[in-house]
């Protein structure tokens, strides 16, 4: 019988890495490792449909076989409480038949909640009670370093337990390193002391969030002037260039990996940069570079992105990409970190023998 | 490379000339007249497979069917075939080519790859390249001209090379209707392989130039020009006029070059630093290029005026002052000698008044008088046309005197149009500057001073202390490298500084309330608390710093309202700790900083310091490593220097100590180029003997070995 594990969690508190990061642990053990997300959320139509933007990486990253809508039967809009509308039925139908395709000759199932743990509660379809339906058992994931949200995960247990479902125990995510420390020796005994088991605690990977250039590309619709070869730049931070080139210098220096974002007319700013390994540098307003400027980019391999937008504009854009993690995962680099963390940080030992015929398995060898 | 190696460009024996052609205004034709016309006595091969002879010279196919030893090829075919004319070039043994033909880098990516191959070939057969986009090389002296430039110059003593190539052939047309003598004209184009350098230190070594001039928009290897310009400076001025100093200007430039123009500030102390002389204009360019050309440098300071209005010699006065040159005060012998051979209504004082009817003699009397005085190392001669003026007699006479006293520089100017133009012109051509106004004429006589006094200082050698501990730095650089941070925590940029001998307050690092409180009891009451994030430049701003906390309890309270306030203001920034350290007394709060320059190196600046930095603006810049007068010259170009030495009966700071730390910064950052940016801000300066602190130092390393 399959074992299904439920990664819930608050918003952006790296479900994504985490289910992934777990798939490949289990695989790398010989396991027959599924995937699942009920509840979706889509932004983007593909092929006239909403998709959930989560699960077609992973069906792309993770090769998995099943079509996107067994793999996530149900994706919500933005105003998805308009189209459910008496559908509760419908929807838990479609879930569960799409459940027992994905199930199937699986050995684990990893299953993924919706952004929210909350979605679909007023169908019943919320975490819990999903998590009860299908028998699969929950890993909390909160952000770290932060003791309210930490505490947090306490009255999910118990509202979970309310609901009738289990709860593995939790991970602190993204703790920053100078809080890890606290975590473990603080944080993790009082939530231990409330009966939740910290099943990890994992530092923040700043590797991991961060968009890489390709993902400025796709977000902001440019054009790729120059440094092709450099799109698997990873993007941390953003300047935007008005001042004066000896003020940027400074910031341009103490910026690892940040890009700048400037007019394409500012080439006493872009040739400045240029000589500062930016991760990329954006141009504005549709102003090209001169040749000159460009083949000194290509030369020094440094991304130049061309957006018709204006400056303004384009730092509002950019800021869709705080926390999409999951739009750059598909860097082999990055899949094979989601593990590493796992092995690292995560009691994975623990997650299977939440299941009492792995338990049973394991006490066997 | 020396002399011999550039001795192919500048006088070959014979000369290709690949793309030669019959066509009358194509460029192959321009090049292989102008190189006939222009009276070079070597041989000429004119290299085109389509045709048999150009202006009578037998043509070839290829440079390989040349039956001699060929020195130089101009290359002036179409960029793509270059590759392939060069590499035959190569196989021919030519030594140098210079390459006319554009499509190369400045075209992009494509040509790009074409000028890499270019360079290349050159290094694989050792021969040195001009260009490409070049307008080709002038010599007045071989002679040759390989340019576009229609007539060839007279020959002269002015070296001039430009990294515009039509500036350059601009120029030179001036200069045949002026009639200046040049001895060479080299355009720098793409500067491949050959750069400025390289021709600077061509034209060091070359005994008939005698003033080096250079346009150039940007100089990519700023610390050997440095070292190369200094040495050529000793033996001769360069005088430079630098492009893209607005920054406008900067921005076209960028875009021109596609290079970093690099922060003018940093050009201006570079220059200043080997003894460059700047020119704002390029008439103060060519101004500078004729004194320097054909006048003596000045042996004193004194500068004499003779003037036949008084007008334009007040003016010229106060243009002295303004520009730094001292007006000579003239021996009483020479004011009886002047006042017994000149009217009694002319003024005998400098400047010299010969009145306005004057005529050739009576100048010619008082110009012998002033030049003869001791006191006098220059002299300026003002006419303006009046009545009576002899321009032309008083021109030949002043020419005929200045023989007699050929050691001290005569500037003339002669104001006017029609009247005086014959006499200018004479007086050009014979080797005095002229000018038709004051400004230009004073401006020269202030760039000739210039380069004097730099010659008269005497070698500085950089001072290096021995008490420092550079281990100790490399390890903290390491610490920082391994946790792939380029911004250094307070603490770690102290530790450097320290290792280099400059006192910083002693500080420990508290991860919690009660460790700060503990660490606070150990320095000592009052404490300071710090935030530690490479996040955060402005700690201020973001409440980052707790003052004066004299309690245990206000330590722990203060560390909670740290964090707290930090969390909120930049939630994301990473929190390493809070710094803890005894609260220092006050003193005088000044700024030691630096900033790597891209092409000159450590830039090294000083000034008042504290919060108003950014916007009095009160500061001085040196390139390191720095010598003992240069950290003392740092601090006296800054008005805040006067607060140092005490106003008002206010006890002087201790300079003495601020100088030698103005010192330890230039020694650390150039022992350890990696360090890019660093600023302490505040040091604080106490009382003369009592020393200074650096309370707050900020550095950041280079991202070379990040990733």
């Amino acid at each position: 019988m399959v074992y299904a594990i439920y990664v819930s969690g608050s918003g952006f508190s790296g479900k994504t890495a985490l289910s992934l990061g777990l798939i490949g642990k289990f695989r790398e053990i010989g396991l027959n490792v599924g995937y699942f997300k009920p509840v979706g959320q889509g932004r983007k139509m593909v092929d006239g449909k909403i998709r959930d933007q989560d699960t077609i990486l992973l069906k792309e990253v993770m090769g998995l076989r099943e079509s996107l809508d067994d793999l996530c039967p149900v994706v919500l809009g933005i105003r998805y409480l308009d189209q459910i509308n008496d559908k509760c039925d419908e929807l838990r139908t479609t879930i569960l038949d799409a459940y027992e395709k994905v199930k199937e000759e699986k050995d684990i199932l990893i299953v993924e909640s919706s952004t929210r743990p909350e979605s679909l509660t007023c169908c019943g379809l919320d975490v819990p009670s999903l998590a009860k339906e299908l028998d699969a058992k929950i890993i909390f994931s909160v952000k770290g370093g932060h003791d309210d949200i930490a505490e947090s995960a306490i009255l999910y247990r118990d509202y979970a337990h309310w609901k009738g479902a289990e709860m593995l125990g939790t991970v602190l995510n993204f703790v920053p390193y100078q809080q890890l420390e606290r975590m473990k020796g603080v944080v993790t005994p009082i939530l231990e002391g409330c009966g939740l088991d910290v099943l990890g605690v994992i530092p923040d990977h700043r590797e991991l969030t961060q968009p890489f250039v390709h993902d400025l590309v796709d977000v902001l619709g440019a054009e790729v002037l120059s440094g092709r070869d450099s799109l698997d730049n990873p993007v941390e931070g953003f300047l935007v260039g008005a001042m004066s080139p000896e003020s940027a210098m400074s910031w341009l220096r103490r910026s690892v990996g940040g890009a700048l974002i400037t007019g394409g007319d500012r080439t006493d700013l872009i040739v400045t940069a240029l000589e500062t390994k930016p991760s990329a540098i954006i141009l504005t307003g549709n102003i090209y570079p001169s040749v000159q400027v460009l083949s000194s980019a290509e030369e020094k391999k440094i991304p130049i992105l061309l957006v018709p937008s204006d400056t303004y504009s384009t730092v509002t854009r950019l800021d869709l990409l705080e926390g999409r993690i999951v739009s750059s995962l598909s860097s082999p680099k990055k899949i094979k970190l989601t593990r590493q963390i796992i092995n690292d940080h995560v009691d994975w030992g623990k997650i299977l023998e939440g299941n009492e015929e792995w338990k049973q398995k394991k006490a066997s060898k | 490379m020396n002399k011999v190696k550039l001795d192919p460009i500048f006088r070959p024996r014979s000369v290709a000339i690949i793309g030669a052609s019959r066509t009358p205004g194509k460029v192959g034709h321009i090049l292989t007249k102008n190189i006939v016309e222009s009276g070079f006595t070597g041989n000429i091969w004119p290299i085109n497979p389509n045709t048999h002879e150009v202006l009578g010279l037998k043509c070839h196919a290829t440079i390989l069917d040349v039956p001699e030893e060929v020195d130089l090829a101009v290359i002036a075919i179409p960029a793509i075939a270059v590759s392939k004319a060069a590499e035959e070039c190569g196989q021919k043994g030519v030594k140098a080519l210079v390459v006319v033909s554009a499509g190369f880098k400045e075209i992009g990516r494509d040509g790009a790859l074409l000028e890499n191959r270019l360079i290349e070939i050159g290094k694989k057969h050792g021969m040195r390249i001009q260009g490409p986009n070049c307008l080709g090389i002038i010599d007045t002296a071989t002679p040759i001209n390989l340019s576009f430039a229609a007539a060839m110059p007279r020959e002269g003593r002015i070296g001039f090379i430009s990294q515009s190539g039509a500036l350059g052939t601009a120029v030179l047309d001036w200069a045949l209707q002026e009639d200046l003598g040049f001895h060479s004209f080299v355009s720098l184009g793409n500067k491949a392989d050959l750069d400025e350098v390289d021709f600077i230190e061509a034209m060091g070594e070359d005994e008939n130039v005698s003033v080096i001039l250079l346009y150039l928009e940007s100089i990519e290897e700023g610390r050997r020009f440095l070292e190369v310009a200094s040495k050529v400076v000793d033996k001769k001025p360069i005088v430079i006029l630098k492009g893209g100093t607005s920054s406008a200007g900067a921005r076209a430039a960028g875009s021109h070059t596609g290079a970093l123009v690099g922060s003018f500030r940093a050009y201006k102390t570079a220059f200043e630093k080997s003894g460059i002389i700047m020119a704002e204009s390029v008439e103060e360019l060519f101004n500078s290029a004729i004194a320097f050309s054909n006048q003596p440098i000045p042996k004193n300071e004194g500068v004499a005026i003779v003037t036949n209005a008084g007008g334009p010699g007040i003016l010229a006065t106060d243009l002295s002052e303004r520009l730094g040159l001292r007006i000579a005060s003239l021996t009483s012998e020479t004011r009886n000698q002047l006042r017994e051979g000149l009217p009694a209504a002319a003024s005998t004082g400098n400047p010299v008044d010969v009145l306005g009817d004057a005529k050739a003699d009576r100048y010619s009397f008082a110009v012998e008088k002033v030049l003869r005085d001791d006191h006098v190392g220059s002299l300026v001669v003002i006419l303006t046309p009046q009545a009576m003026t002899e321009s032309m007699v008083t021109a030949e006479s002043l020419l005929e005197i200045h023989g007699r006293f050929r050691e001290k520089p005569l500037v003339a100017v002669f104001m006017g149009g029609e009247g005086v133009e014959e006499a200018q012109n004479f007086l050009i051509r014979k080797g005095i500057p002229c000018y038709d106004f004051p400004e230009k004429g004073m401006k020269t006589l202030s760039a000739l001073y210039e380069y004097a006094r730099f010659l008269k200082q005497p070698v500085n050698n950089p001072v290096r202390f021995r008490d420092i501990n550079p281990e100790k730095v490399r390890k903290v650089i390491d610490t920082v490298r391994a946790d792939k941070r380029v911004v250094l925590l307070s603490h770690e940029a102290a530790s450097i500084v320290e290792a280099y001998g400059i006192t910083a307050p002693e500080s420990r690092i508290a991860q919690t309330p009660e460790e700060a409180a503990a660490h606070a009891k150990e320095l000592g009451f009052p404490v300071v608390l710090r935030i530690l994030s490479p996040d955060i430049i402005h700690k201020t701003d973001v409440g980052g710093i707790a003052l004066n906390l004299r309690t245990a309890e206000d330590v722990k309270s203060a560390f909670e309202g740290i964090l707290a306030s930090v969390t909120r203001f930049m939630p994301r920034s990473r929190i390493y700790g809070i710094m803890v350290y005894h609260m220092i007394p006050r003193g005088r709060e000044m700024i030691i900083g630096m900033s790597h320059d891209v092409q000159f190196g450590p830039l090294v600046m000083f000034g008042l310091g504290g919060i108003y930095v950014n916007f009095l603006k009160d500061v001085s810049f040196r390139l390191a490593p720095l010598s003992e007068p240069e950290a003392r010259e740092m601090m006296e170009e800054t008005k805040a220097y006067s607060l140092l030495k005490g106003i008002r009966g206010e006890a002087p700071s201790d300079i003495e100590a601020l100088k030698n730390t103005i010192l330890r910064v230039g020694q650390l950052v150039w022992d350890f180029p990696e360090i890019v940016e660093m600023d302490i801000n505040p040091i604080i300066v106490y009382g003369w003997g009592e020393g200074c602190v650096a309370l707050d130092v900020k550095m950041t390393l280079s991202k070379d070995e990040v990733k």
